[in-house]
């Protein structure tokens, strides 16, 4: 009689090993652990999430809070502020649990962006990866949903802030938005109801939507066969190669996994990711000097420093600073990213299936229109830091605003005609090597 | 067939390194004594610095490991056809029939998602907690006299009953020189005391800092700037609208009083056209 184990390893061996039929082939290059260590960040982010998920209370009741904390000792907190106090300070560990958790939260979304870029720089969006493309995109905002009520959990002063602007957001919206954020904040604030909105989004929808999509987007990897980079021994086009899911590539995610379960740690260790006992709690009605949100939420918080103040009423609609970069700038980058593949296949007229990752000056028009997205969107993420600007050079910050409005324009204008150039200097110098 | 042959952070080994169990099994060894550490220091409430060493150690002894066995047992790449896409059994491509016909969906039912809002949602209140006669007080429901107010100075207050809530948040300024229109007049007690929406009307953070030199109001969220001078007017900034201005008055007994609600409702401007 065979073992269990024995019995396991066969099934996988046949099913996905190495000897399936045709094998699932998964790439092991620099380009594909990108992406890998995008998964094995969520991994991190699940374990650890779990374990502070199970002390958070999503409250902001005041409660009395009696610790370790010197700081916060007899005080009264909002219960959030006061649960994420007791874990980094009365339980062995939390604190690194914490750090850890947002160190592999950066590790993540930085994972995401480059993944998203090296696709678009590419052109893996092409037949037959469209939807791949699409249900990817999908992940990001998912991704950005755990960045904002991440942040917003621990109710922290920064935490108030974001609360509020992302109500007068959606305050913003034309017709119904007055209606939304009474519905979604329960108009006064500090809103309970907001908070447990977050809390539910953050821990309970989120987690199953990443995973259901995660999946989804791999099923259609495995199933399409991954686009390789061009390489002088196979036509890429033809055939794709890449080790087994089983046990090759299983064992590489594996090594990823604790290499950078292990580097996070060590960080941990040395990095005050996630220490709050200096910030404070959410206070009614105050504020303090340079409030920024996580870094993957820039590019909203410095469109709605950027853009200038508009007050128009056009058709009934009131057209503000808000709702331009709170959701028209926002809505034309995710827009640009998701239609992005389907404009390029009407524009150079070419609707064949592409299994090879080009260089990014190989086509002039995704060079330039890639380039000059990533442009703005990087101009406008720099823009929330028009205060700190402010502050490090002594410049009025008005004068720094001033700049970014024009560069906001004109860097994207510049940037991408400079790429649209080079890539037709680099697709000429080719054409005349091969006559 | 151009390009260069890939690199691989864990592609097979060169020639003449064999698999040595040993090795393996040493930083395993490792590995579980760090673990082993991590537990009994987790236990006895050791600081973060040596926790996360400990983790970080094992976690990479096991990195090391592993390493070593992939390289060595590396079975090579394997190479296969490219399918036939049509014979994908999920919808191949995209094609432009459903992406209509799914956004028709999304259409009709976020319509529906709309008009369901606007007939069901409560509405925000219209007005604030300001009422005509109300006392001014702090955090601490103390009333406030005109002598709380320094010269430069910022108190912020509320109507009493109703202590740090948000949207009722006042701020009390003593001016350096008088107010002018559109600064309602009638409103300012002292010739230099004013009271304006805490509340920013860009995107509702707290109008937390006031520059004395140019009596200027400053939201730290995006540098909305207001002039305190003339009605809390939009200088700089994204803010398009002033901050509502509450009027003031004394009351018999020395304190302050509001005279009315505040001009305008509380907060960011909205999408609705009148306000």
């Amino acid at each position: 009689m065979t073992s269990p184990i024995a019995v396991l390893a066969e099934v996988l061996d046949r099913r996905i090993g190495r000897r399936a039929s045709p094998p699932s082939v998964w790439p092991t290059g620099f380009g594909a652990l990108i992406s890998h260590a995008a998964i094995a960040a969520f991994l991190i982010l699940t374990v650890t999430g779990i374990m502070l998920g199970l002390v958070y209370r999503p409250s902001t009741a005041p409660v009395v809070y009696e610790g370790a904390s010197e700081l916060y000792d007899g005080q009264t907190l909002p219960a959030a502020f006061a649960t994420i106090i007791r874990i980094s300070e009365d339980m062995p560990g939390g604190l690194l649990l914490r750090r850890l958790h947002v160190a592999a939260a950066h590790l993540f979304m930085i994972a995401m962006v480059a993944h998203l870029l090296r696709t678009l720089f590419t052109g893996a969006f092409r037949r037959p990866r469209l939807a791949t493309h699409v249900v990817g995109v999908g992940l990001m905002l998912v991704a950005l949903g755990f960045t904002y009520t991440g942040e917003l959990l621990p109710f922290g002063l920064v935490a108030g802030s974001s609360l509020r602007i992302a109500e007068s957001v959606m305050y913003a919206l034309p017709f119904v938005g007055e209606q939304l954020a009474a519905l979604l904040f329960d108009g006064e604030l500090p809103s309970d109801r907001f908070l447990t909105i977050a809390w539910l989004g953050h821990v309970w929808l989120l987690p199953p939507a990443f995973v259901a999509l995660l999946g989804g987007h791999l099923w259609l990897v495995h199933r399409r066969r991954p686009a390789l980079e061009r390489r002088p021994d196979i036509d890429v086009e033809r055939a794709a190669v890449g080790r087994p899911l089983w046990p090759d590539a299983i064992a590489r995610f594996t090594l990823l996994t604790t290499g950078i379960t292990g580097l996070l740690l060590v960080s941990s260790a040395l990095v005050p990711w996630a220490d709050l006992e200096f910030e404070g709690p959410f206070l009614t009605a105050e504020a303090t000097n340079s409030v920024h949100p996580p870094w993957p939420l820039f590019f909203l918080t410095g469109g709605l420093r950027i853009v200038p103040a508009i007050d128009l009423i056009v058709f009934g609609v009131r057209i503000t600073n808000v709702l331009v970069a709170g959701v028209v700038l926002p809505g034309l980058l995710v827009g640009g990213v998701i239609l992005y593949p389907f404009v390029e296949r009407l524009v150079l007229k070419d609707d064949a299936e592409h299994h090879t990752l080009d260089h990014p000056l190989d086509v002039p028009f995704r060079a330039g229109f890639v380039t000059a997205l990533t442009t703005f969107a990087v101009v406008l993420s720099l823009g929330a830091g028009v205060d700190v600007v402010s502050f490090w050079f002594d410049v009025p910050v008005e004068s720094v605003v001033a700049t970014f409005q024009v560069l906001m324009i004109v860097l994207p204008v510049t940037l991408g005609y400079a790429a649209t150039a080079a890539s037709r200097r680099r697709v000429r110098g080719r054409e005349e090597v091969l006559q | 067939m151009t390009g260069r042959t890939p690199t691989e952070p864990t592609g097979p080994s060169p020639a003449g390194d064999v698999f040595r169990p040993r090795w393996v099994i040493g930083w395993m060894i490792v590995a579980g004594i760090s673990l082993i550490a991590l537990a009994v220091a987790w236990f006895t409430g050791a600081r973060v610095e040596l926790l996360g060493a400990l983790g970080g150690a094992a976690a990479l002894a096991v990195t090391v490991a592993v390493h070593h066995l992939v390289v060595t047992q590396d079975a090579g790449e394997r190479k296969v056809a490219r399918p036939d896409t049509r014979d994908v059994d999920l919808p191949a491509y995209v094609e432009r029939r459903h992406l209509l016909g799914g956004g028709a969906v999304a259409v009709v039912l976020g319509l529906a998602a709309l008009f369901g809002l606007r007939r069901f949602a409560p509405s925000p209140p219209s007005g604030s907690a300001w009422s005509a006669g109300a006392p001014l007080v702090t955090v601490n429901g103390d009333r406030v006299v005109p002598g709380d107010v320094p010269l430069g100075g910022v108190v912020t207050v509320w109507p009493e009953g109703f202590e740090g809530t948000e949207r009722a948040a006042v701020m009390l300024l003593r001016l350096r020189e008088d107010p002018e229109p559109p600064t309602l007049l009638e409103g300012v007690v002292d010739d230099t005391l004013v009271g304006y929406s805490r509340l920013c009307t860009h995107a509702g953070c707290a109008v937390a800092l006031f520059r004395d030199i140019d009596q200027a109001l400053f939201c730290p969220c995006h540098q909305a700037t207001f002039d305190a001078r003339r009605g809390a007017q939009p200088t700089a900034g994204p803010a398009s609208i002033p901050l509502p201005q509450l009027p003031l008055g004394l009351a018999d007994e020395g304190h302050l009083i509001a005279t009315g609600d505040l001009t305008a409702r509380p907060g960011p401007v909205g999408g609705r056209p009148e306000r």
